[in-house]
């Protein structure tokens, strides 16, 4: 990403209090970005948004659903944005089978809503919506998947994500394009980093049962998941934005942003890891035969590689690290605005994984 | 299951969308096969055709409002679900699409969602579109030229709706089964803009028929009766292996030209020399290829019953008994 081009750039970001939004929001200040947010109240407590305090950096932050289309429409107005980051989503697949009709709302509707918003930003140049990996339809096969592979989804969530897709298509299609406002889609798996405090995901669920002195239990020790540090997508969110506001139709479609595969590893793998770093820590197995557990999922993010010259920095170790110590700091009581924009500084610097 | 053993008799249905075109003829079926029909209708909607003799009650609810919906399903006390209600139309591209997904993504999860939390539910048929193909889920390909990347609102709320279908029956087991279908004709479409309501119109007004296309494109037509019958097939082996969560296209694999429907409607108007005005002016964007019917026919026994000729001889009856009397 370009930091110059950031400088004084109006951006409407939703999702901005929870963690993948939060990391954007703190990136996106940093580079001296206006930033409007726009999202619930924190979803956890503790939170990003609260523990890195960056409310006051921001230009407005509005707390409200996404489902009020007049409140959104407001806030998108007021803002009047050059670029629109739609990160607002019910993110959990575990929470899509308890409460369907939320996610549904929420994933696709709320998307319909940022898009119909929009029309009303007259400068507007470019919109980003944040979807996942999952929105893939999961043919339980070994190659990745690349953009123009079918979509689906097994679950609510994913199948939620794979509307927001198909939404998204048609607002392009209707009138954004038309418009002269480039919309593009961006897909990328699990991330890790510090800050996400939500309820099942393996981190988390780690970092928690490390401060309360138990062992954590773990559903599916053979699972493999990709992971990724949440500023690699970020990254890649970043560079997509830069080539749609530049208004290259080119750009105004779906994109993945995907780890090394070397980083696909098994939850036992990640776990034994973590219990390696943290001296006292202790794991056990509870498998939950509730739920679906999908084949992993591997994205092909060639694309991104070759046309956003995107790729992936920090290997999963790496990842690991950081997201420990930003943990461990929070504990501290350090700063930790000042400590994520550290994390991210070094990021930036980085040219990228050293070859094995 | 057999689908003609199973029973309609007192069987308590919940349909959706009973004052369409499709939704009304379903409901008079049900109604005269002895269902105890609940039919959910859009509040101070006043396009419901209620059967002549029949146990059908009307439920007054936006497929928009999950709780009405839910309200309406426990009332109902159904143990078969139609989701036919959505909006039919594509909208060009100054409209907002909004709407169109309300109805048909959100309405479908609400009523999903209903089936889900209500006891009792067995059976769920959810009407959907030839445009949601799954060829269509493939997309975004960059090696295809932009313009045959149509995404357009009508078709996205079909895929979507069928995509949520999918996620309740493989998630919450609910035994979903879904339909897609060519164009559907006969007595009691009130869409004046499709060709075969049309025609009949103009030549009971005694008109000369207009054609947008040249009319040489030939399309696959249901007759309204047969879609009503692989309805109720559909619903009666909902919960058989091989046949839950599965998509069925209903087609009866032959296609008419507009030019051949009109002249057929012609020679039923008594006017068989009359030459219909082509207009020429709208591009078909369609590809219709024909249709393989062996699958509905293999797993489910279905098949159009019903000769163009004598669907057309019904259909201009049925016109001239509407707009004449």
């Amino acid at each position: 990403m370009n930091r110059a081009f950031w400088r004084g750039k109006n951006v409407f970001l939703t999702g901005h209090t929870g963690f993948k939004g939060g990391w954007l929001a703190l990136w996106l200040l940093d580079m001296g970005a206006k930033v409007h947010g726009y999202a619930l109240a924190p979803p956890t407590d503790p939170s990003l948004f609260a523990a890195c305090g960056f409310r006051a950096d921001l230009e407005s932050s509005t707390i409200a659903d996404i489902l009020d289309v007049q409140a959104l429409t407001n806030a998108v107005r007021r803002a009047n944005p050059d670029i629109i980051f739609h990160m607002a989503a019910q993110p959990l697949v575990r929470q899509g089978y308890a409460q369907p009709l939320e996610t549904f709302s929420v994933n696709v509707m709320g998307t319909a809503h940022v898009l119909e918003a929009a029309r009303q930003a007259g400068k507007l140049k470019a919109i980003v919506n944040v979807t996942t990996d999952k929105c893939y339809e999961n043919r339980e096969w070994v190659w990745p998947y690349r953009e123009n592979e079918a979509l689906g989804g097994y679950d609510p969530y994913s199948s939620s994500k794979a509307c927001s897709e198909l939404v998204t298509a048609a607002y392009r299609q209707s009138f954004l394009g038309a418009a002269g406002v480039q919309v593009a889609t961006a897909r990328a798996g699990n991330v890790i980093g510090g800050g996400d405090w939500a309820k099942d995901r393996l981190i988390p669920d780690f970092l928690r049962s490390m401060d309360a002195g138990t062992p954590i239990s773990i559903r599916s020790p053979g699972a493999i998941r990709p992971w990724q540090h949440v500023l690699e997508p970020l990254a890649g969110y970043l560079a997509l934005a830069e080539k749609l506001f530049a208004g290259d139709p080119q750009y105004a479609e779906s994109w993945n942003f995907g780890p090394d595969e070397s980083d696909a590893r098994t939850v036992q793998e990640i776990v034994e890891y973590l219990c390696k770093l943290v001296p006292g820590s202790t794991w056990n197995c509870n498998p939950d035969q509730q739920m679906h557990e999908a084949h992993y999922l591997k994205l092909d993010s060639s694309k991104a590689r070759m046309n956003l010259h995107w790729r992936p920095r920090w290997n999963l170790w790496t990842a690991l690290d950081r997201t420990l110590g930003w943990h461990h700091s929070w504990k501290q009581g350090v700063k930790m605005q000042s400590l994520t924009q550290m994390q991210i500084h070094e990021y930036e610097r980085n040219s990228g994984p050293i070859p094995a | 299951m057999d689908a003609d053993k199973f029973s309609w008799k007192d069987r308590k249905v919940f349909l959706t969308g009973a004052s369409g075109f499709v939704g009304s003829g379903l409901l008079a079926r049900l109604a005269h096969e002895g269902a105890v029909v609940t039919a959910l209708v859009t509040p101070g909607s006043r396009s419901l055709r209620l059967p002549a003799s029949g146990n059908v009650r009307v439920a007054e609810a936006f497929v928009e409002d999950a709780e009405a919906v839910g309200k309406s399903l426990r009332e109902a006390g159904a143990d078969t679900v139609f989701h036919l209600a959505a909006i039919n139309t594509n909208v060009g591209t100054n409209v907002s699409p909004l709407n169109i997904f309300e109805t048909n993504i959100r309405g479908t999860w609400n009523v999903l969602e209903a089936c889900r939390v209500t006891r009792g539910v067995e059976r769920v048929v959810l009407a959907s579109s030839r445009e949601a193909e799954t060829e269509a889920l493939a997309w975004g390909n960059p090696d295809q030229p932009r313009s045959n990347r149509k995404f357009r609102p009508y078709q996205v709320s079909k895929i979507s709706a069928e995509l949520v279908a999918h996620a309740y029956c493989d998630t919450f087991d609910l035994p979903v089964v879904i339909s897609r279908s060519d164009n559907i004709y006969g007595g009691g479409d009130l869409n004046w803009n499709r060709l075969i309501p049309s025609a009949c119109r103009a030549l009971l007004e005694g008109k000369a028929p207009v054609l947008r296309s040249d009319g040489s494109l030939a399309r696959d037509y249901v007759y309204v009766a047969d879609m009503v019958e692989a309805y109720l097939t559909l619903a009666a082996l909902a919960r058989d292996p091989g046949i839950t969560g599965e998509v069925f296209h209903f087609a009866t694999g032959t296609g008419t030209t507009a030019l051949e429907i009109v002249s057929q409607l012609c020679e039923l108007a008594g006017n068989p020399d009359l030459k219909p005005v082509v207009l020429n002016e709208s591009r078909e964007e369609r590809i219709n290829e024909p249709r393989d019917i062996s699958r509905p026919l293999n797993l489910l026994g279905w098949s159009s019953g019903t000769q163009m000729q004598d669907g057309l001889q019904k259909t201009f009856d049925w016109y001239r008994e509407f707009l004449l009397n």
